[in-house]
């Protein structure tokens, strides 16, 4: 109910991006304190990709963003607390 | 028999391998401290009486590499047949952790799980039914708290470990017969382990507090990696670190040890007295005033190891690479060097071989090869004498020394960026963010000990044996009869140290007594001082006490026939012109390339020089008013380089569009 009353009032480009957090969107898009499940992830780097997939960071499993600043974010993967930069987290898709 | 002990950066692996081996290998709070193998046999009282080796090696998320320590683990493990693996698993992530540990198990070689910082969990009210986890994964699984000094679990990891040897375990998890150069099915075949690793971790753990519940630590980090606030601390925690050690506490106790040194070189002259004059000058100038020179700022050094020992143990260091990472990748460097710059504040070695965490190549080469622009702790002593000396011991010149430090590292990063034709290319920034936990003292106090040994060995070592070769060619010229006075421009040293000392004449310190002594710094850097000590006649110059407090004009500033200006030009000449031999040798097998080594002495060479030049000619242009001596020449030396930075920067960005060019071909052909 309050999600919908929220994308009530909004219009234009907010609205969009409320429309966005049904579908997809980058990890930098997400709300902070939020868990989401890893719909897409390519960093277009194999070997990065393999690394993340090592920490638990791959498609299907949660990610919980904690917080956001300018060129960077924290998360938590698993149980532990990575900090990522927007690069990174771009390539994030929940 | 060979234990080895693997599990995730940052489980405590170090930490335990120290306790069980009474070994002090450097530990911290931050994923990526332990970067090379280490091996010693255990202590008895573990080991029972057997010969047992234990095999520290660097944490690895991962049986397949990702930055070049991890492949050390790896490599090892498979290729060294260990008799038993003590797989240390980070208690409060077992859901990570134990993708490595089933990995572990398929090797044939048995393994007892650590389920390390157990205290920890008790703390936050995690369970783990360790009983259940042992018969999921085949293996004894024992709870331990390697920081304990006792009940800590270790000697049943290690009598396990024992009796396991040569033994043989089920692997719970099989990898499939796959194609491991398939990437859908390697891909498949992770997602598959993983699945069980969950599986496993949702039967045995229970916890109170969820991992992604916002904590107090959390808030901490929301200040502590703040673009704005975050950088203000940092350098508000550095100022602190530098003022302590070098400015108040320090240098409190260093004037209490020099009375002291001073004291027993008195005793040495005295009972000397009787013996011929050229020995009493060897001994009691040469040996014990070089060597005691150097000695006596060693407790800067000392407050400064623990001071930095604090920071390492808190779990600050990853906050402050996380902070810096945007600028450091504004320079072509990664936030990752932040921490080898940090460490380099204490000794340019582990310094240049903490870049190896850097997966990039070009970030890893850049950071070895100007982490040490720096100060390290040798020279410590060099800052300390001149501002001393010359400054009246003015703590701003510290402050310019690191700060100056800085700047050369951005600024070559930059000329790096530059000279390599660096394209744009994805430098990802990832770094696990560990628990904060109170720095141990008593770690701090033994992490500054070990420092103090190895700072008192290497000045009765090396610094001792230049001292007194620099005393005897001061002492005797070229047909070895000792030196008239009056004469001094004949000994061996002189004559040798004079055509340099040309070449520094632009810099504003053309005489050979500071050559020699610049040159032997690349011995070891404290070498500057003891050389000082020992060109400019010692008495002169140990009282650091009297020195302090007369300032400017006291006699070894005297003694020097330095101003203030060219003083500085001569510190700032020390601190960034190569570092010691030793540090050239672990950039040498960081860098694993010749040009990259060749190309980093040459920048440093270049960037003293210039520095110096710059401090020498603009410093005496302001207070003189016109530019001191030599500046055509030195301004034609500046030039070569610049030409030699110009052409090499060409070459390689002609082979760089070559490949471009290729790239382009390749990509259009498919």
């Amino acid at each position: 109910m309050e999600a919908a009353a929220k994308y009530n009032g909004k219009i234009g480009l907010d609205a969009l991006k409320e429309d966005r957090v049904l579908d997809k969107m980058n990890l930098l898009e997400a709300q902070p304190g939020e868990t989401y499940t890893i719909k897409e992830l390519d960093t277009e780097d194999e070997d990065m990709n393999a690394f993340l997939f090592r920490l638990g960071c791959y498609t299907g499993e949660q990610i919980t963003l904690i917080s956001k600043k300018k060129k960077s974010c924290i998360v938590v993967i698993k149980d532990g607390r990575y900090t990522l930069d927007n690069l990174l987290a771009e390539a994030i898709i929940v | 028999m060979r234990i080895a002990f693997a599990g995730n950066p940052n489980s405590g692996k170090t930490t335990m391998y120290n306790a069980l081996t009474g070994r002090s290998e450097k530990v911290g709070n931050w994923a990526g401290v332990t970067i090379g193998k280490n091996d010693a046999p255990l202590k008895s009282e573990f080991s029972g009486g057997k010969d047992v080796i234990a095999v520290d090696l660097p944490g690895a998320y991962s049986m397949s590499p990702f930055t070049p320590e991890e492949g050390i683990t790896s490599e090892y493990v498979r290729e060294e047949n260990p008799d038993a693996i003590v797989n240390i698993v980070d208690a409060t992530n077992l859901s990570r952790s134990l993708f490595f540990t089933t990995q572990l198990l398929e090797l044939g070689v048995p393994v007892v799980v650590a389920l390390n910082k157990s205290d920890i969990n008790e703390k936050e009210g995690t369970t783990i039914d360790i009983a259940k986890l042992e018969e999921k994964l085949g293996c004894p699984v024992i709870k331990t708290v390697s920081t304990e000094k006792s009940n800590n679990g270790l000697s049943e990891v290690i009598e396990k470990a024992i009796s396991l040897a040569g033994t043989e375990q089920k692997a719970p998890y099989l990898q499939a017969d796959i194609d491991l150069h398939d990437k859908a099915q390697v891909d498949a075949e992770d997602r598959k382990r993983f699945s069980f690793v969950n599986g496993i971790v949702g039967e045995v753990e229970t916890r109170k507090q969820l991992s992604t519940e916002e904590t107090t630590s959390d808030k901490v980090d929301k200040v502590l990696t703040n673009p704005v606030a975050g950088i203000i601390i940092f350098a508000g925690v550095m100022w602190c670190v530098f003022a302590i050690s070098q400015t108040y506490l320090g240098t409190w106790i260093a004037d209490w040890l020099v009375g002291w040194i001073e004291m027993f070189q008195e005793w040495v002259a005295g009972k000397l007295e009787s013996a011929p004059p050229v020995l009493q000058t060897i001994l009691a100038d040469g040996v014990v005033g070089g060597v005691g020179a150097v000695v006596g700022f060693l407790p800067l050094v000392m407050v400064m190891y623990f001071l930095i020992a604090l920071l390492e143990d808190c779990g600050y260091m990853a906050r402050v690479s996380a902070v810096m990472d945007p600028i450091f990748k504004r320079v072509g460097l990664s936030g990752k060097s932040v921490i080898p710059i940090i460490i380099g504040t204490g000794c340019g070695i582990p310094a240049i071989m903490g870049s190896r965490t850097i997966r990039d190549e070009r970030e890893r080469r850049a950071t070895a090869m100007l982490t040490t622009f720096i100060p390290c702790g040798a020279k410590i002593p060099v800052i300390a004498l001149f501002a001393g000396a010359f400054f009246a011991g003015a703590g701003w010149v510290t402050f310019v020394s690191y700060f100056t430090g800085i700047l050369l590292i951005f600024l070559g990063a930059l000329l790096v960026k530059a000279v390599t034709g660096y394209k744009y290319r994805k430098s990802f920034f990832i770094m696990e963010l560990p628990k904060y936990k109170a720095p141990s003292l008593v770690r701090a106090f033994w992490s500054m000990m070990e420092r103090a040994k190895a700072y008192i060995i290497k000045a009765a070592t090396i610094i001792l044996v230049c001292n007194l070769v620099v005393q005897l060619m001061q002492t005797y010229n070229w047909s070895f009869e000792v030196v008239p006075e009056g004469a001094e421009d004949t000994s061996i040293l002189a004559t040798i140290a004079s055509p340099f000392a040309v070449l520094l004449v632009p810099l504003g310190f053309g005489v050979w007594q500071l050559a020699a002594a610049a040159i032997t710094g690349f011995i070891a850097k404290e070498n500057v001082v003891g050389t000082l000590a020992v060109v400019y006649g010692l008495t002169r110059f140990i009282d650091v006490e009297e020195l302090e407090m007369t300032g400017g004009a006291n006699t070894v500033a005297a003694a020097m026939g330095l101003t203030t200006v060219t003083a500085l030009a001569y510190l700032f000449f020390n601190l960034f012109t190569p570092p010691c031999f030793a540090a050239i040798g672990a950039m040498n097998s960081e860098m694993q390339s010749k040009g990259w080594l060749w190309s980093a002495i040459g920048l440093q060479l270049a960037t003293g020089y210039t520095v110096a030049f710059l401090v020498n000619q603009i410093g005496t242009l302001v207070v003189e008013g016109h530019l001191a001596a030599g500046f055509l020449p030195g301004l034609i030396a500046i030039a070569i380089m610049v030409v030699v930075i110009v052409l090499i920067s060409r070459k390689i960005r002609a082979g760089f569009d070559e490949k471009y060019e290729l790239h382009r071909k390749a990509g259009q052909a498919a």
